[in-house]
């Protein structure tokens, strides 16, 4: 058998062992159920780099040893201070007892801090405390003269808690009562025993933890809130929330993909031609993802939408001529079969090689969201093609055979007047000028926050609690050997802080840091106040209000003991240094956003330049990001640029003329620069989850372009639109199912995957638009002006 | 016990040697009695003109103004012209009238007093008191400083929960001097008690 034999080969293959072909399709399908079947969904950032990345070896390491940084974050809110500080105390003392926490760090309530407040005041504050009270004190025994004189109407002075610094900002979290606008605010720490990829634990725990702050809220007279959030509630979230959207967009695809077929093919036996084998090819794409990965990260969790929309091509277009050929054969289903496969295997070949070759370009990047990307769509399109090529003739043979359906005669294409190949070419010329303007608007969004679920208010009110303390809650964590080396570390951080003032930095701590200096000094002070306070009694016993309160909880304070580093409580001990003390970790704290991309990366790279010595060890998500996004930014172009080329080669392969391979790639660029337009319209940016989308724009795109060109030059003397209009069916339909596809995704609650749908239809449709209308319009603009552009050796 | 017997002789001996030259209150105790019925017996406001003017009058003869007036401005006194000293202790004076002795008259109601002790101090004695303020459930210390001037006994200062009337008075005009000089501190006078005068005509 020769190449131009292979078409009727297959043709006879299929007829004869259609049905051996079909059971060999179920066997696989049987033999593949148990891997797909236990295919897990990861949503995790950890999972997007590769195992033996620094950033994932240190994050894991710092897991082991300290749990991470990562804490289910508990935030208390009440108008009212004591209604906060007793509902975060009551609720720590309750969660302290779940089987599944490890321990609860209330940094609102900690009983070595009880009366040692004062202690972590810097020492200049402390002496002006005293000052305070000593005016107080004054103020009043004054007013309680009745001897003197007022001459200066003199206010009441106040213990103004606000203008009293604290010795280092970390003492900032939930430590001291402060007021923003309308709430007083608390915040408890829960480190849960589980990891944070456990969902279901943590399912269970929030809602055990909500429920229990319900039954604590009933017995408090104030109004008191209470919201969940950090790394173990967002991921959560996140997860909860894609799994959901995988069910809607597939279920919206099916239905959409459905919905195309039945009005194209008007009967019911084109959605068993259509989904039987496609759903054949994703099942096995899914076992074979087990095998060769073991999971689907939050890139890949969409592929099965994805290949639904890109693998329904080959159906299409068998379907479509099979269904055109049969009626110009009068019935005859092998010679149907033979123009079928002899017209269409080459097309299909190149258009499945250079779309898996687009993708399988992807796998040379480092970024692990690409590199399982461009996997399993590679191998998912080699897959699908299979099982449809084979499969879907096969279904229609048994069909055609046993239930012969009745067709009406297709109706005769007709040429597109002059006027309107004048009109489509002035109307793509102008959008082509309107997206050259929008370019410049098509940038990359780093902000992870609108990558999130929609309506999830989780990171907002992370972010709150960075506004209310002013401390963003996300630290990068130094690993360093020794509690001496976390401390000179810890300094020469915070030196470094003092001479840059834009630095991006805001402090650094180490364990020693929460001991506060100067105790000596402080104490002295406070014992001062303190017989001020007992000089004054007969003042003090007579002052009412809020005055008293302040100065009776001020007493409380005056009798501090020295806080040594052993009296700190045992949580904290441990999310510094673990149970074995084996480590010492430095926790850096960023001045901004770091849910921003691009503060990420430039907080983590000074980080990583100040050279600390190699014996320490940067981890942390943030740290994760960095190199998430880093690799993307790297990765991408070289990964388009490859995909680009390796397609362009193909095609050689298949036309052998330059020219030919320009113009099939003219529906590409042109929809490239069309889809630039439409997303600069709609304030769509590039972020690290649509960016993956590219390739397959890249590799549909040419699809179309194969299909229809491959079908124009093998006739001779058609206008070309007339001779498309078979090949356009096919064209059309593909087009319009991968855009079902993705305007299923553009619904989902996650906004990432939301955004790449939303660039898949603007791809799609720009790609398609391109390689029907303004492309074709621009040939047959050219030949209507005498340029015969090609020399067609086919068929009349 | 070599100090309290000391004490207890110059009392004796000032009791039967200086007392016969006063002619009305024979101790410093009596002093301040006298003075503090005096304030008690004013009324705010006046139901009978003559007779609080006549009160008023008997209450000043007690108070040491030039005393009280150097105590309080101690770095400003001597640097003060004598038509400044005449106007600032013609002013405190009358705030006295005007804001201490209401005050007062308030403070000590209709409350017991009792004088527990009399000690020597500086050119005269400390007599303590205590106001039993029983509504209130305390007893406020009130110790004032009289000494023999001119065959009677003269009060220069007073002291409340261990701070004097003249350091809490010192502490204000100080402020208002570092601000606005001597005559500022002599305007914000005249100020006050022209609002208390107001305050009290009101009433």
């Amino acid at each position: 058998m020769n190449v131009s034999q292979f078409g009727s080969w297959n043709a006879r293959f299929v007829y004869k062992y259609a049905p051996w072909i079909l059971a060999a399709i179920v066997l696989s399908c049987a033999a593949a159920a148990p891997f797909a079947k236990n295919l897990k969904l990861h949503a995790n950032f950890l999972e997007l780099l590769p195992a033996e990345t620094p950033s994932v070896v240190n994050l894991k390491e710092l897991t082991s040893h300290v749990g991470g940084t990562s804490f289910l974050i508990c935030v208390i809110e009440s108008p009212n201070e004591s209604t906060a500080r007793i509902a975060a105390e009551r609720l720590s003392e309750e969660a302290a007892k779940f089987e599944s926490v490890d321990y609860v760090d209330n940094r609102s309530s900690v009983p070595a801090f009880e009366n040692r407040k004062l202690l972590f005041l810097k020492l200049e504050s402390v002496a002006k405390l005293k000052q305070d009270v000593r005016d107080i004190l004054g103020y009043y025994r004054r007013q309680a003269n009745p001897f003197f004189v007022d001459l200066l109407n003199e206010q009441a002075p106040e213990i103004d808690v606000a203008s009293y610094e604290l010795e280092q900002k970390v003492y900032r979290v939930g430590s001291f009562e402060g007021k923003d606008k309308k709430n007083f605010m608390r915040v408890v720490l829960v480190k849960p025993r589980h990891t944070i990829g456990d969902f279901a634990d943590s399912r269970k725990l929030f809602n055990r933890t909500l429920a229990t702050f319900e039954t604590i809220k009933q017995d408090l007279k104030h109004p008191v809130t209470l919201g969940l959030t950090g790394p173990y509630r967002t991921r959560e979230s996140e997860y909860r929330t894609l799994k959901r959207d995988l069910r809607w967009t597939g279920i919206i695809t099916t239905v959409l993909l459905a919905i195309i077929m039945l009005t194209a093919f008007r009967n019911l036996r084109c959605l068993v031609y259509t989904y039987l084998p496609l759903s054949a090819g994703i099942f096995l794409t899914l076992a074979f993802t087990q095998i060769a990965i073991g999971y689907l990260n939050l890139i890949t969790a969409f592929l099965v939408s994805i290949l639904l929309g890109m693998g329904s091509d080959y159906t299409l277009h068998i379907l479509v001529s099979l269904e055109n050929d049969i009626r110009h054969q009068n019935g005859d289903i092998l010679k149907a079969l033979d123009q079928t496969y002899n017209e269409l295997w080459k097309p299909l070949m190149s258009s499945m090689l250079t779309t898996a070759v687009a993708f399988y370009a992807m796998v040379i990047s480092s970024f692990e969201g690409f590199r399982h990307f461009g996997l399993i769509a590679g191998v998912g399109i080699v897959i699908s093609f299979v099982v449809v090529f084979y499969g879907l003739p096969s279904l229609f043979v048994l069909g055609e055979k046993y239930f012969p359906a009745k067709r009406k005669p297709a109706p005769k294409p007709k040429p597109i007047h002059r006027n309107g190949i004048y009109a489509i070419l002035i109307a793509c010329a102008l959008f082509s000028a309107y997206s050259i303007t929008q370019l410049h608007a098509m940038k990359f969004n780093y902000d992870f926050s609108d990558l999130q679920a929609k309506n999830d208010n989780t990171i907002e009110l992370a972010e709150r609690i960075g506004h209310y303390f002013g401390v963003q809650l996300n630290p990068v964590g130094l690993i360093t050997p020794t509690r001496e080396r976390a401390d000179e570390i810890t300094d020469r951080i915070n030196a470094y802080i003092k001479t840059k003032p834009n630095t991006n930095f805001d402090f650094a701590t180490s364990l020693t840091t929460h001991v506060p200096q100067d105790q000596d000094a402080k104490i002295k002070i406070l014992g001062e106040i303190e017989a001020l306070l007992a000089q004054r009694e007969a003042v003090i016993a007579k002052l009412e209000g809020t005055d008293k309160e302040r100065i009776e909880e001020l007493r409380a304070q005056l009798k501090a003991q020295p806080l040594a580093i052993d009296d700190l409580p045992a949580g904290m001990q441990r999310q510094y240094e673990g149970d074995e003390r084996a480590i010492s970790i430095v926790f850096v704290y960023p001045n901004d956003r770091i849910i921003d991309g691009r503060v990420t990366k430039k907080f983590v790279n000074e980080l990583r330049s100040l050279d600390l010595g190699p014996d320490i060890k940067l981890a942390g998500e943030a740290v994760l990001f960095a190199d998430v996004l880093s690799r993307l930014e790297n990765d991408t172009p070289v990964v388009m640029f490859v995909s680009f080329l390796t397609v362009i080669g193909l095609l050689f392969i298949h036309f052998r003329r330059p020219d030919h391979v320009l113009w099939v790639l003219a529906p590409v660029i042109i929809g490239f620069l069309w889809t630039c337009g439409m997303a600069g319209a709609s304030d769509l940016h590039y972020n690290f989850i649509n960016l993956t989308i590219l390739p397959s724009i890249l590799g549909v795109g040419i699809d179309s372009g194969i299909y229809i060109f491959d079908h124009y030059r093998s006739k001779r003397d058609d206008n070309f639109f007339v001779s498309m209009q078979k090949t356009s069916k096919g064209v059309l339909l593909s087009s319009l199912t991968n855009i079902a596809a993705f305007a299923s995704l553009a619904f989902a609650h996650h906004r990432g995957m939301a955004s790449l749908g939303l660039l898949g239809v603007f791809g799609f449709t720009s790609c398609l638009l391109a390689s029907v209308y303004f492309v074709p319009s621009l040939i047959e603009f050219y030949e209507l002006r005498t340029q015969h552009i090609f020399n067609r050796t086919g068929e009349k | 016990m070599p100090k309290t017997i000391i004490r207890a002789v110059v009392t004796v001996l000032f009791t039967w040697v200086a007392l016969p030259c006063f002619a009305v209150e024979t101790t410093p105790q009596e002093g301040v009695q006298t003075f503090i019925q005096s304030i008690r017996s004013m009324q705010f406001p006046a139901q009978d003109p003559d007779g609080q003017k006549a009160l008023v009058e008997k209450a000043n003869t007690y108070l040491d103004l030039e005393a009280l007036s150097r105590k309080a401005l101690p770095q400003h006194w001597d640097n003060v012209s004598p038509e400044d000293r005449q106007a600032f202790q013609r002013l405190l004076g009358a705030l006295i009238e005007e804001v201490a002795y209401p005050q007062s008259t308030e403070f000590m109601g209709q409350y017991e007093i009792t004088y527990p002790a009399i000690t020597p101090a500086g050119n005269g004695f400390e007599v303590q008191s205590i106001v039993k303020q029983e509504a209130e459930g305390l007893e406020a210390e009130v110790l004032y400083h009289v000494y023999p001037l001119d065959g009677s006994w003269k009060i220069d200062d007073v002291t409340l929960d261990g701070v004097s009337i003249t350091e809490d008075l010192q502490y204000q005009f100080d402020k208002i001097i570092e601000e606005s000089q001597f005559a500022g501190l002599l305007e914000t006078m005249q100020k006050r008690l022209t609002e208390a005068r107001a305050e009290n005509q009101a009433s």
